[in-house]
């Protein structure tokens, strides 16, 4: 579905961002991104979107998804390869308008993406409130970004990112902002609906745990260049490179006494 | 045996809600606080973990008499704090100290660090705190030559260090870091922590480190106390809770924090309530 190769990005001044970064990713897989902050994980989600900063340039390389070259496309057909893309935001709160009801937001997204009425657009907003557990969704449709908690506006986002239909979801740290119940939830939510709708997922995370738990396969980022790439089980039970054990080792856990 | 260094009995804590205030009225008061017991023995280290809204940072300010219980008793150090008013805590300032979340925030941006170090010790009438302050910095991990740089001038590990130094730089016996790791790479957090374990083994502190962080708990905490909607539902020695936790929500908050581990059935197992 997603095959990036060797792609290179720069910022003003000629500052690397990523380095040669190559990875694929097959529909309905889950693949994590994981990295210390300014390791470029968020930029390869933001490339694939075609969201960089402005500060920052392609370099090299080529993003092929769903068979088509998305470097290479005119800025129309770069909107057409929008459609099947998606993304879930770390911050469900700076992501939504604080002025205008959930219904409004979910039927604009679902109107301009998918060309349905304003009726349609309604029920379908409706329907995947349903499917993402959300307890009294007429009610939800109504309210307003800060009348939700933190799960609520997450869970409105995931709705609104699945009812397009994507191939590919770019979820950026969608867990980080939350409480740890609350989190296993949303991961659960991802993992069922991503697998439901066979949506290939890119999942950035700095949590090896949550890495662990949702992902297929995973790239290590440091410095904006991948040191391991490979299944998770072999990343979690056999990470070969010194700085993916430099992370395990730097990650406390609650299960084993301290050094 | 001496005495518990902190000793809070039946604390309870009202605060102000601005949701349901109406105009040209007083807003009404909401309880956050419903009786919470906690001792902090000397040099002791205690987790206090809980989701958003459990009352675990109201705990902290009540802790530090930055707000008045409605109700309960507040003994440090053997001085009954309760209701002291601000002279009478001012002399036990020193030896209460507390961190915050975001360094950012709390140190004055026009400041050098070397001046924000000095602040408290400038705020007892010392007249040349440099020298100490320096010797704050540098046990904090911070080389003098940072001294003169300002807060934005460093990154956010080095930031957190400013507020270590901030609160030894008086000698406390009790410090109250109030998430102070949580917007770290893993890499910075476990320095900050190793920093912290040094620091208490060297200085003999007592910590009460509030996060919702369980497994920072385990590294950093001999006890740890859970609470939820205001109220403590299981407190023990670490090795104990984590091993064998007897309330459900402790289970439900340690079941829910994701291991670095395979675990095909983790995310398929049922909710417990």
């Amino acid at each position: 579905m997603l095959q990036i190769a060797q792609l290179s990005a720069a910022a003003r001044g000629g500052v690397g961002v990523l380095r040669a970064v190559s990875l694929s990713v097959a529909a309905g897989e889950v693949h994590g991104l994981v990295g210390t902050s300014g390791a470029g994980k968020s930029m390869i989600g933001r490339a694939v979107l075609g969201i960089l900063p402005d500060a920052v340039r392609i370099t090299a390389g080529r993003i092929r998804f769903d068979g088509r070259d998305l470097l290479g496309l005119s800025p129309s057909a770069r909107r057409q390869a929008g459609r099947d893309l998606a993304l879930i935001p770390q911050d469900p709160l700076s992501a939504l308008n604080p002025s205008r009801r959930i219904a409004a937001q979910m039927t604009d997204v679902l109107r301009h993406r998918l060309g349905l009425s304003a009726a349609a657009a309604q029920a379908r907003a409706l329907e995947m409130l349903h499917e993402v557990r959300i307890r009294e969704p007429d009610n939800v449709l109504r309210r307003y970004p800060h009348e939700l908690s933190g799960g609520m506006r997450q869970r409105v986002l995931i709705a609104t990112a699945f009812a397009c239909r994507p191939k590919l979801i770019v979820a950026d740290e969608p867990t980080t902002a939350l409480d740890v119940t609350v989190q296993k939830q949303i991961l659960r939510l991802i993992r069922d609906l991503q697998r439901s709708h066979a949506t290939a997922v890119l999942f950035v995370t700095h949590d090896l745990g949550v890495v662990a738990k949702i992902c297929g396969s995973v790239s290590v980022l440091r410095g904006g260049e991948i040191v391991e790439q490979a299944p998770v089980a072999d990343i979690i039970n056999h990470p070969a490179h010194a700085y993916t054990r430099a992370l395990f080792a730097a990650t406390p856990r609650y299960d084993r006494p301290p050094p | 045996m001496t005495a518990p260094l902190l000793v809070a009995e039946a604390i309870r804590v009202a605060l102000p809600d601005r949701a349901g205030k109406r105009l040209f009225r007083r807003a009404p008061m909401l309880p956050i606080l419903h009786g919470v017991d906690l001792t902090v023995g000397r040099g002791e280290a205690v987790g206090i973990v809980g989701e958003s809204g459990s009352g675990k940072t109201t705990l902290g300010r009540a802790l530090l008499r930055l707000i008045e219980p409605a109700g309960g008793r507040i003994i440090f150090d053997g001085h009954d704090i309760t209701h002291a008013p601000e002279t009478a805590l001012r002399p036990l300032r020193a030896r209460m100290q507390m961190v915050f979340q975001n360094p950012l925030s709390s140190l004055n941006p026009r400041r050098t660090i070397l001046a924000s170090v000095a602040a408290p010790l400038r705020a007892r009438g010392e007249r040349d705190p440099r020298p100490r302050a320096i010797v704050a910095l540098e046990r904090a991990g911070l080389s003098a030559a940072l001294a003169g740089r300002y807060p934005h001038q460093l990154s956010g590990g080095q930031r957190q260090r400013v507020g270590i130094a901030r609160a030894i730089v008086t000698e406390p016996a009790f410090i109250l870091a109030d998430e102070i790791v949580s917007g770290l790479d893993v890499t910075t957090q476990a320095q900050i922590l190793d920093l912290l374990r040094a620091l208490r083994r060297d200085l003999g502190l007592a910590l009460a480190f509030i996060t919702h962080d369980l497994s920072v708990v385990r590294v950093l905490c001999e006890r740890v106390v859970v609470m939820r909607q205001g109220v403590i539902v299981e407190q023990g020695d670490c090795a104990e809770v984590f091993a064998a936790p007897q309330h459900p929500y402790t289970r439900r908050l340690i079941d829910a924090v994701p291991l670095p581990e395979i675990d095909d059935a983790w995310l398929d197992a049922p909710e417990e309530e």
